[in-house]
């Protein structure tokens, strides 16, 4: 079975992803937007993602994969740096990050893809509009892309808030707690 | 923090005491479950990442293995470290028992 959905908060497909198996729908491989799954036990495995320092190296990334794979942790599948990884749900709870800081870290990487996505939208979409609208003559197809800007604006500024409450809720608990 | 020794993370602190023997990743994970008794379970991202700096840093090193399960073990640096952390957390022990027993709290 395919299922459609564009990653941009990585934590709520890895909710989605648990919340299939937990029907019995085991996600076997995936793209950008297009999730796979099998039919499968329901609820036998625990679904986590990861996702890969881009700048890390090749060795690092060998290394890194060989090292959970050591640990009994099966790669499901990768899609350029993103990759869902599972583990027996019998063998107690699996996480791959049990420290916050590395947590942070990874969600500030996101937090500023995203932002800086949204900024540029924001800009591109404000000046094309703004230029659009002082002429006389309507350029439509100039309209609908900056349209389209500003919709992406929308669009990603929900998973963006998402995300800071996250890492704000994170960044409390360090401050009573070591990770 | 402006310590001369910092407090180590509880996950640094029992990774480096995993590796008094030569272990690989996921004999730390187990040994440090084990010591803890069932308390602390590292993530295996966290495990790894803590190595890296930790070679990094010197207090650990990697042993010539097969290659594809890579040990490895504490150095003296290492070793120097922990100390430092045990000294701190006897600190903190004694200071926390001290008070609590005053007041009464700790019977």
């Amino acid at each position: 079975m395919d299922k459609y959905r564009l990653v941009v908060n990585p934590y709520d497909i890895e909710k989605w992803v648990n919340n299939m198996a937990s029907q019995g729908w085991h996600l076997k491989k995936f793209t950008w937007i297009r999730f796979t799954f099998e039919r499968g036990e329901p609820g036998s495995y625990i679904y986590r993602h990861d996702e890969l320092e881009r700048f890390g190296g090749a060795s690092y990334e060998d290394e890194y994969l060989e090292f959970l794979k050591s640990s009994g942790i099966e790669q499901v599948d990768r899609s350029g740096n993103f990759v869902f990884f599972r583990k027996p749900a019998n063998d107690g709870p699996f996480e791959l990050y049990s420290d916050k800081k590395n947590k942070i870290r990874k969600l500030s990487q996101k937090i500023s893809l995203l932002l800086s996505l949204i900024l540029l939208n924001l800009i591109i979409g404000v000046i094309g509009l703004s230029g659009i609208l002082s002429v006389q003559a309507i350029d439509w197809i100039k309209l609908s892309m900056n349209i389209t800007n500003i919709l992406v604006v929308v669009l990603f500024s929900i998973p963006l808030i998402k995300l800071m409450r996250v890492r704000n809720n994170l960044k409390k608990d360090l401050d009573l707690f070591t990770d | 923090m402006t310590q001369e020794h910092p407090p180590l993370t509880e996950g640094v602190y029992y990774i480096l005491l995993a590796l008094f023997d030569a272990r690989h990743g996921y004999g730390i994970m187990q040994l440090v479950e084990e010591m803890s008794n069932g308390r602390v379970r590292l993530g295996a991202g966290t495990i790894y990442g803590a190595i890296k700096t930790l070679l990094e840093r010197g207090w650990i090193e990697a042993l010539d293995g097969d290659g594809r399960k890579k040990e490895y073990i504490i150095t003296e640096s290492g070793k120097k470290v922990i100390g430092y952390e045990i000294l701190r957390l006897r600190e903190l022990f004694d200071n926390g028992i001290r008070i609590t027993k005053e007041d009464g709290t700790n019977g």
